[in-house]
């Protein structure tokens, strides 16, 4: 069945803005929206009325969005490009604070992974006979030796790990209460 | 706090409820629920709120879905069902809300 221009751009809109999603979750989302749109013309509406009826195609897609984030847990990379797609989409609050706590989150606990590593390979070369002074932990005239930094470095990566994990949780927390403040707005 | 506010707070936590009530009658279509819900004030949802509602029911398996493709002049349609997890849940609820109205009322009796 064939929609009229505008409502066509209005899907294509939605489309574009749930990028994040897989394409199969997408496509159905937007067969949805269309069904009711057939319905609505079916009952006599004009394009006109169908589109102020969904209302502005960002904010629909963004309610998917923000439900698909909110609502699920942990930590993966759909979830993150759904974050990052959600507050180029949430305004200027989200332009400042958000990729600050989301970047500093990823980049915490990625540190905190490579961290040991680190101290690990160090290790390793020791006992084969190297030294890697590029690797290590130094405080004032204190060096520690590869066999004392293993630990001190597996310490430090999970001190950085869970500050990236906290800063990982507010970020979440953060995006709950802008769609929260945003939803009070709407009444 | 306004009433408005706190309206919203209630329709936020009763739509769910209201959905799985509405699906345990008989499978049904978005566009046919939010019309239903239009019938009371206190209910009515945009299509904003009620697809991702939907969606996030479907997938914690509380609902299920099938597209029905298009009959006789009528569009594809994707109704909902209830799941036997949903049953289950909505009784719950059904039972917390039970303990909600009589406390209310025995507070309000005082």
């Amino acid at each position: 069945m064939e929609l009229e221009k505008s409502l066509n751009e209005y899907l294509e809109k939605v489309d574009r803005y749930l990028k994040p999603l897989v394409v199969s979750e997408r496509v159905d989302i937007v067969k949805e929206i269309k069904s009711e749109m057939l319905e609505l013309l079916g009952n006599g509406h004009s394009p006109e009325q169908i589109i102020e009826r969904l209302g502005n195609p960002k904010e629909l897609a963004k309610a998917y969005l923000d439900e698909s984030i909110t609502k699920s847990r942990g930590f993966n990379w759909r979830r993150l490009s759904a974050i990052i797609a959600f507050y180029s989409l949430a305004g200027m609050g989200g332009v400042c604070i958000l990729p600050v706590t989301s970047i500093c989150a990823i980049a915490f606990m990625g540190s905190g992974i490579i961290c040991p590593i680190a101290g690990v390979i160090k290790l390793l070369a020791f006992l084969l006979g190297f030294d890697m002074p590029w690797i290590g932990f130094t405080i004032g005239n204190y060096s520690a030796n590869a066999i004392v930094f293993l630990p001190i470095s597996i310490l430090i990566g999970v001190v950085l790990f869970l500050a990236g994990w906290l800063l990982w949780k507010l970020t979440i927390a953060l995006i709950q209460l802008m769609s929260r403040g945003k939803k009070t707005l709407e009444q | 706090m306004n009433l408005d506010d706190w309206k919203s707070q209630i329709k936020r936590g009763t739509l769910e409820f209201c959905i799985l009530l509405m699906l345990k009658q008989r499978p049904s279509y978005g566009y046919e629920m939010i019309t239903t819900l239009e019938q009371y004030p206190i209910l009515t949802a945009k299509e904003n709120t009620i697809y991702p509602l939907l969606r996030r029911l479907l997938k914690e398996g509380y609902i299920s879905s099938s597209w029905q493709e298009s009959t006789e002049g009528l569009p594809p349609r994707k109704y909902y069902s209830v799941t036997e997890k949903g049953l289950e849940y909505s009784s719950a609820m059904s039972e917390e809300w039970d303990h909600l109205l009589k406390a209310i009322d025995e507070i309000k009796g005082g």
